[in-house]
């Protein structure tokens, strides 16, 4: 069954051409970590969809593999291996690499992932010794771990006193967050519409009068305020999404 | 222990097709789908893109259980169309509208960027730390669309007809 169907007088796609309702985007804010942007002219559906995607389903680089040779420091090797995990990895690159699914090895090999080596030992009398992701050697100059502004520290891994030694193999894959939050991209997203209620999405609790207790909304001035009294538009559907994306 | 593994949530066993549809056995142009491995995200997407159309009198989709990463869509459409083709349409246009908001996106960056290029100190005072992203922006570059598949089969090509995208594993 192959069903044709003439679709010219109607809205949305035309043959190859989009004709609908054309959704709009302004940056407000833009820095290495942080974008605050408002889309406009397009459904809450395709707004939360975005947001569901950023923050589940963008491939990003995680350590995920990791073979410890030697750990004489005080935490435990699994503790080790979760921290390390968590370390956020330059992923500009993600495209380029496979899922390990993916691949014909059957483990990892340099298609499907990046090896990374730590090898630190504290040597010191009476020291502390920090191991930070600074320390973390990549096969890799693509896959990195990152950091915010030249001279940050680097994430602490673990602390070493005299004589303690970490000898790590770490293996990192892409991967998504909806398999674990490592792999998420973005650390948090706000996400808001509707700054004055006038679509009645949510209703304000409150003691006695809910315009002194709630405080106004950052966005707030993007929209009009609604008049006191002003009937309620049931048909009003929302248009305008904040985003705040870290 | 005998949780359901991760990767449960978007790997597709083999053998099993992404999305298959039954006909209701009791109403006319009436048609239940089932996605797998698909979420909120692609339910209420398509749904609302689906309640947009004049020939749908009904659209609307559940995740029967949480544990089952499935989308279950039931659609009745106007006579003069089927299920099937609304909902096809209906992902086409989605398609559209996200690489449209693609291009959108990526030409405002290109702003952004070249506005901050010409004025770092601004951007600079506002956050010493935070490295401003200075390259050169790219709006001149026409954007390479990911979903550059054609968004319509060449038996199509003739305007004003419509064929379901074969991308889109579904047998029509
Ligand atoms: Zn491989």
């Amino acid at each position: 069954m192959n069903p044709q169907i003439d679709l010219t007088d109607r809205n949305g796609l035309q043959g190859d051409k989009w004709v609908g309702p054309k959704p709009e985007i302004k940056i407000q804010d833009l820095t290495e970590e942080n974008i605050r942007f408002t889309l406009s002219n397009t459904d809450l559906s395709m707004a939360n969809a975005l947001r569901r995607i950023m923050i589940s389903e963008v491939p990003t680089i995680a350590i995920d593999m990791v073979e410890i040779e030697l750990n004489t420091s005080v935490l435990a090797d699994e503790f080790i291996a979760h921290r390390l995990g968590l370390i956020p990895l330059d992923s500009t690159e993600a495209e380029k690499i496979k899922y390990t699914r993916d691949c014909s090895c059957s483990q990892y090999c340099p298609i499907c992932s990046v090896e990374m080596t730590l090898n630190v030992k504290c040597t010191q009398e009476n020291v502390t010794k920090d191991v930070t992701s600074k320390d973390l050697i990549s096969s890799d100059p693509r896959v990195v771990p990152i950091y915010s502004g030249k001279n940050a520290p680097g994430v602490l891994i673990a602390k070493l006193r005299k004589g303690q030694e970490l000898k790590i193999k770490c293996i990192a894959k892409k991967g998504v967050a909806k398999e674990h939050a490592k792999w998420s991209p973005c650390a948090a997203i706000a996400f808001e519409y509707d700054p004055h209620n006038r679509l009645r999405h949510t209703e304000y609790w409150f003691e006695e009068d809910e315009k002194k207790e709630w405080p106004k909304s950052k966005v707030g001035a993007e929209e009009p305020e609604p008049s006191e009294g002003e009937p309620f538009d049931y048909n009003l559907k929302p248009n305008k999404f904040y985003f705040n994306v870290e | 222990m005998n949780a359901p593994d991760r990767f449960e949530l978007f790997i597709i066993p083999d053998g099993v097709k992404k999305i298959t549809y039954t006909y209701d056995p009791k109403i006319d142009n009436a048609a239940t789908f089932v996605i797998q491995k698909e979420d909120h995200s692609l339910g209420n997407l398509i749904r609302y893109s689906l309640l947009k159309e004049p020939q749908v009198i009904f659209a609307g989709y559940k995740m029967p259980h949480p544990l089952e990463h499935v989308v279950v869509l039931k659609v009745m459409t106007t006579k003069d169309t089927k299920p099937e083709a609304m909902v096809a349409k209906a992902i086409n246009d989605s398609i559209a509208e996200v690489s449209h908001l693609r291009a959108k996106f990526v030409e405002e960056l290109g702003r952004v960027r070249t506005q901050m290029a010409a004025a770092p100190d601004k951007a600079g005072e506002k956050d010493q730390d935070h490295e401003i992203l200075h390259s050169t922006p790219q709006q001149a570059q026409p954007v390479q669309l990911r979903h550059q598949e054609p968004i319509v089969t060449p038996e199509s090509s003739q305007p004003g007809v419509y064929l379901p995208n074969p991308n889109v594993d579904m047998d029509f």
